[in-house]
């Protein structure tokens, strides 16, 4: 099942946050940082998965004892859909051609 | 809690998500938070849901069947379903329900809910298990009629187990659903024979609903199967009203919608919000096929709030009526359940190949298999039957109003001053030209009445709106005794209980030889309920000054009647029976005396107290056995006697209970006499309970170990 529209803002900023940390989070991370819900994160994951942009990995815990966790991460793909989303953002806020730095002086 | 809702996640969580579900739960572990853990479980359970409603809209099999209501909006009803039932059980722990309701309705409240999410996977029902259904539902409520648990030849109830269940509001409004899904002769047919069931049970306010809710449908979709059962449930309205609709209001049940303001403004506000949200959702709905389908069962509800508004009907779903709240989720089980004229495409689909055909009708038993045999639906059966089977265990509270339902007949009251037989003397309690305080007449004259309920087949006598209080002396034929007691009967404080609680124990006591005194006291006064409902004594307590009056004028006069003034007793029913006490712990009096009477002690000196109420703190129930704040025990009441059944409906056996232990702690002695069976207001008819025909001989033994019925006392 691919999705052809654009993500929703939860989608956005799971994907950014994915983007920003390579090693992988937990969902209770994705959650707290993201501002998304557990309800709206799961079947999001789920979706991304299927949609190949994300991978979900079994972890052991690092407390003895504990069940192990999905750790989260982007897959080539999906960093380069993200990447792609931001480079849209920037086109949309016109500053596709200037640097960050400037934009924040001016 | 935590465990509980990663129970759910699996639950309800298709299995292919199985992964899924591993990986929230581990999630949910890895919180150390308990609160963020449950907040983040709370999310995996919606999320839950989604993946199953994926699975569902994802399904190649549900492709030719579209649901009739979509899912978020059926999600949406089971909210305003849940939300109004749970205003319900709000109410009733706030009007100090018996707790068997409150358990009872919440299990209602859960087994819907169940059910609907039961119905997710059972998409697409067949036309004969619509047909079947409705049938099935026709002759459920003609048996009702038929052979049901009849009160007072009302018979509208099925028992099961100690439940007694409601069958038409549990089943009619998904009668009406599926009759307005499929118009044909099977539904048409199953709509009649449930008018003719309601007409026989009789009930008025179903009648009504039903006869509502199929006008409403003949303005969206005149075809004739509509106009047949809407003449036929026409014609059964018209039979209901015409015969007598005989019962009486029952407290949590009817007219609440009114009654709740007294308990708290916010509280009615409630009430009648969560009526507002059975049927307005069902009203608003978007496709033109929704509506009609939704629209009678919608109308249906709607007319049940407004009988209930109207008169003594039951309030649907908000309040009593685990049938209701049970009925209201089914209609929204079948709507999950029910698909647009699925088979009719199927049908059309599949006539050109037989070879597709085949294929339709295996996909077709695969989805039935499924839906029907799927592990959850296993579990989901499990659980209904264990909750139904703990729900009717802890509903033993309810057995109690059961067996103790009792006839009822039509009220007659009227202008009239209740007269002794030529066997008694009436006295006025104070000198006619004294100015004494009115009870809440409201400028009425003084009132005789009679009418239900029966007790032991008989009618029983009361006399109101009492502004001039009486006592009526009953002299013995033989006298064995100088001993007096003075007879309390019940009434609520809002009427005497003249004949049942009054001359007719006065036959039986001097019968025994003993002098009867009859206190006919100022009547009504309410007790204002406070914001539980709980009634609080008035600053003036009116019917102690008469009781406190007439023991006093007994004392003085004693010589004058032949009486021992040391033997001057009192025996209370009910409301009486608090008068008993109150006056066995008032030291003082409870008003200005003026004359020699006044000046006499007035406490009597046996008191016996059948069946009280008032007593007992009813808010200590997990407490136990708290006296009401507004009751004092002095150590000067006299030897006391307490008889009471344990399934007293009506006052708490507790009252007895803690009255009894409370007096014993103040070193009164104290005899109770507490009998599994025989509810409540007896008096002296004897029934098949026990207490009924053993308390008199109690008394007298009682009466005699006191030395009361003695005739050897001085002169």
């Amino acid at each position: 099942m691919t999705r052809t529209r654009t993500p929703s803002p939860a989608t956005r900023a799971t994907l950014f946050l994915l983007a920003e940390h390579e090693d992988g989070l937990h969902g209770y991370d994705i959650t707290r940082h993201a501002g998304v819900s557990a309800g709206t994160l799961y079947p999001m994951l789920a979706r991304l998965e299927a949609q190949g942009l994300l991978t979900a990995e079994w972890c052991p815990a690092i407390e003895p004892g504990r069940p192990p966790r999905h750790v989260y991460r982007l897959t080539a793909k999906g960093v380069a859909f993200t990447h792609s989303l931001r480079e849209a953002d920037r086109v949309a806020a016109g500053v596709v051609t200037r640097p960050r730095a400037l934009r924040l002086q001016s | 809690m935590i465990r509980l809702l990663a129970w759910l996640i699996g639950w309800v969580a298709p299995p292919g998500a199985h992964a899924w579900v591993q990986a929230m739960r581990a999630e949910i572990a890895a919180i150390d938070d308990a609160g963020a853990a449950r907040r983040f479980a709370l999310g995996c359970v919606r999320a839950a849901v989604i993946f199953r409603a994926r699975l569902t809209a994802d399904n190649p099999q549900h492709i030719t069947t579209t649901a009739i209501v979509p899912a978020r909006r059926l999600f949406l009803l089971a909210i305003c379903g849940s939300a109004a039932a749970a205003i319900g059980v709000l109410y009733l722990a706030a009007a100090s329900a018996p707790q068997s309701l409150i358990i009872v309705n919440t299990l209602a409240l859960l087994l819907g809910v169940l059910l609907v999410v039961g119905s997710r996977r059972v998409r697409g029902l067949r036309r004969s298990i619509v047909n079947g259904t409705a049938v099935a539902i026709a002759a459920v409520l003609l048996l009702t009629a038929v052979t049901g648990h009849a009160v007072d030849g009302v018979a509208r109830w099925v028992q099961l187990g100690s439940l007694s269940v409601q069958t038409s509001l549990l089943l009619l409004p998904v009668a009406l659903l599926l009759f307005a899904h499929r118009m044909n002769r099977w539904t048409t047919a199953a709509m009649v024979v449930i008018a003719i069931a309601i007409a026989l049970q009789p009930d008025r306010a179903m009648a009504l609903a039903l006869c509502a809710g199929l006008v409403a449908l003949l303005f969206v979709r005149r075809r004739p199967a509509v106009v047949i059962a809407c003449g036929a449930s026409s014609a059964a309205m018209l039979v209901t009203c015409l015969r007598a609709d005989p019962l009486p209001a029952v407290p949590f049940v009817d007219h609440i919608l009114w009654s709740s303001f007294r308990l708290h403004p916010l509280l009615g506000v409630a009430l009648w919000l969560g009526s507002a949200l059975l049927f307005v959702p069902l009203l608003l709905m978007r496709s033109t096929n929704a509506r009609n389908v939704c629209l009678p069962s919608g109308v249906c509800w709607g007319a049940l709030v407004v009988a209930a508004a109207a008169g003594a009907y039951p309030t649907p779903v908000v309040g009593f009526g685990s049938a209701a709240i049970l009925g209201y989720f089914l209609c929204i089980a079948a709507l999950g359940a029910l698909t647009t004229d699925s088979d009719e495409g199927q049908q059309a689909m599949t006539e050109h190949s037989p070879a597709l055909r085949r294929d339709g009708d295996r996909v077709q038993s695969q989805r039935t298999v499924r839906g029907m045999m799927g592990l959850h639906t296993v579990h989901a059966a499990v659980l209904c039957t264990l909750l139904l089977v703990v729900g009717s265990r802890r509903a033993g509270g309810q057995r109690a109003t059961d067996e103790c339902a009792r006839s009822a007949v039509k009220k007659l009251e009227g202008p009239g001053v209740w007269q002794p037989g030529p066997e008694g003397r009436q006295l006025s309690l104070w000198p006619d030209g004294q100015m004494i305080e009115r009870p809440e007449t409201g400028g009425q004259p003084e009132y005789v009445g009679n009418g239900s309920p029966l007790v032991a087949g008989r009618l029983w006598n009361w006399a109101t709106y009492v502004s001039r209080p009486t006592m009526t002396i009953y002299r013995p034929a033989v006298a064995r005794s100088r001993a007096a007691i003075v007879v309390l009967p019940g009434g609520g404080y809002a009427a005497v209980a003249m004949d049942l609680e009054g001359t007719e124990i006065c036959d039986w006591i001097t019968a025994q030889g003993v002098t009867c005194v009859l206190l006919k006291y100022r009547v009504p006064q309410q007790w204002p309920r406070d914001a539980r409902g709980v009634g609080h004594p008035p600053a003036r307590q009116l019917p102690l000054q008469d009781a406190q009056r007439a023991i006093g004028l007994l004392r003085a006069r004693a010589v004058n009647y032949d009486l021992d003034s040391r033997k001057i007793g009192v025996i209370g029913f009910s409301a009486g029976g608090h008068l008993a006490a109150a006056v066995s712990n008032a030291e003082q009096l409870t008003y200005a005396g003026t004359d020699a009477a006044d000046r006499q002690a007035t406490i009597p000196d046996f008191a016996i107290l059948l069946y009280p109420g008032r007593l007992w703190d009813s808010r200590s129930r997990a407490a136990g056995l708290a006296l009401a704040q507004w009751v004092t025990i002095s150590t000067k009441a006299p030897p006391t006697l307490l008889i009471h059944a344990m399934n007293d409906p009506v006052d708490d056996v507790r009252h007895s209970a803690a009255y009894g232990l409370a007096l014993h702690e103040a070193g009164v002695p104290v005899d109770m006499r507490f009998y599994a069976k025989g509810c409540h207001a007896f008096g002296l008819r004897a029934t098949s309970d026990p207490i009924t025909t053993e308390w008199p001989d109690e008394v007298v033994r009682w009466l005699r170990q006191l030395g009361m019925l003695t005739t050897s006392d001085q002169r």
